[in-house]
């Protein structure tokens, strides 16, 4: 097993913000460059952070860091299932 | 006094299972809200349903037209996906899915059929299609096809979630919920003691008892992509449904499961899909993400990715 090196929690915050709150202007800034994909282009949205018609389900800066896992016990029944369907 | 047990409810929807648990709430209050929301997804982003909101509007290239609150954020979400991850997930998708076959509900797909012609090629880009600040108006360039398929299922958990947890008393209630659809998780309010325990595995129908690595997350999301369950044959040829933007046909990845935690769903699938795109660049653009990750490899091999947690030694 390898285990990769963990961020810092100012860095993982700083990181889950920039997932956030992607704004276009002018034009697009990618937040992540990454080779084999173009990824800038001109974009007529605003890019701002996701409002659905019930509620803010991702929101901008205030947002608590994303969630942190631990590691539980198997001797008690999991509520649910992560994989793909 | 020993807490009781949370209820679970189980059903199928939007083509993938759903599993509902609600601790300490109305159990048939909060199905009741689930079904509406997955139904307005349904009706709204569904690439399998004729009268779909997103079929009209791939049908209507070209034009600009006037959407639903909700299918404006739902491409919002998917626009939003394809910038953060430089287009490795990108909601254009709809033509390359189709080509390699993927052109109804799974349950479809999934059977063996005949070799299928394949006329593979880059998808389009998300650059390709416009959406008005407010996201009540779309144009997509004309011979291009939307497929929300990597964000509307972590979204459609979200607002699932948020329903949910509304319907039994919000989050002062003290009750808490978990929404599950087909293993992409969202949990709000108050989670049991200990949190929510989640059995980490490639397929979502692997029953929750079943022996595995189980973690625990007090709020927030969890979301798996994975090339191992959405598979097909036509003829000789074996596809999947994690297209690979740059060829327009299925991607091939080092890693063939990544499952992430984040604050929401839909960010959760967002990575998770782009984990696998991203291949041999995944894990470093995953540690710059900083979300905690776990991810496994063609042959089986286990990686734990920033705050991951170890599995507990029983």
């Amino acid at each position: 097993m390898k285990t990769a090196a963990r961020r810092s929690p100012t860095d993982r915050d700083r990181a889950v913000r920039r997932l956030r709150t992607i704004t276009v202007g002018a034009g697009l800034v990618s937040v992540v460059a990454v080779g084999g994909f173009g990824a800038l282009a001109a974009l007529s949205h605003d890019g701002a952070a996701i409002g659905v018609t019930t509620a803010a389900i991702t929101t901008i800066d205030d947002v608590a860091a994303a969630t942190q896992p631990t590691a539980a016990s198997t001797t008690a029944t999991a509520h649910a299932t992560t994989g793909s369907s | 006094m020993t807490e009781a047990a949370p209820a679970t409810l189980d059903w199928r929807a939007l083509g993938t299972g759903v599993h509902l648990v609600v601790h300490e709430g109305d159990p048939a209050a909060a199905r009741r809200v689930v079904e509406e929301v997955l139904d307005r997804v349904d009706r709204a982003y569904s690439r399998f349903r004729a009268d779909s909101e997103l079929v009209a509007l791939n049908g209507q290239a070209g034009r600009t037209l006037t959407v639903s609150p909700l299918l404006g954020d739902a491409i919002a979400a998917g626009l939003r996906a394809a910038a953060f991850t430089g287009g490795a997930v990108d909601p254009t998708v709809g033509r390359a899915m189709r080509a390699i076959g993927y052109d109804a509900d799974f349950d479809l797909v999934r059977n063996p059929a005949g070799p299928i012609a394949l006329r593979l090629e880059p998808i389009p880009g998300w650059a390709s299609v416009d959406l008005s600040p407010d996201r009540r108006q779309v144009r997509v360039r004309p011979g291009v096809e939307l497929d929300l398929g990597s964000t509307g299922k972590g979204l459609a958990a979200d607002l699932a979630v948020r329903a949910a947890i509304a319907a039994i008393g919000g989050l002062a209630g003290g009750g808490g919920i978990l929404v599950s659809l087909g293993g992409d998780i969202a949990v709000a309010g108050t989670p049991p003691d200990g949190g929510w325990r989640i059995l980490v595995a490639e397929d979502s129908e692997t029953p929750a008892d079943s022996g595995g690595e189980v973690i625990a997350i007090q709020e927030g999301a969890i979301a798996t992509s994975s090339t191992t369950v959405r598979r097909w044959r036509r003829g000789e040829r074996t596809f999947h449904h994690l297209v690979d933007p740059r060829t327009g046909g299925p991607v091939s990845s080092p890693w063939r499961t990544a499952s992430v935690a984040a604050a929401t769903c839909v960010e959760a699938n967002t990575v998770a899909t782009a984990t696998i795109v991203l291949a041999d660049k995944a894990i470093g653009w995953l540690e710059r993400t900083g979300l905690p990750a776990r991810l496994v490899s063609a042959d089986g091999a286990v990686v734990r990715i920033g705050a991951w947690p170890a599995p507990a030694d029983d």
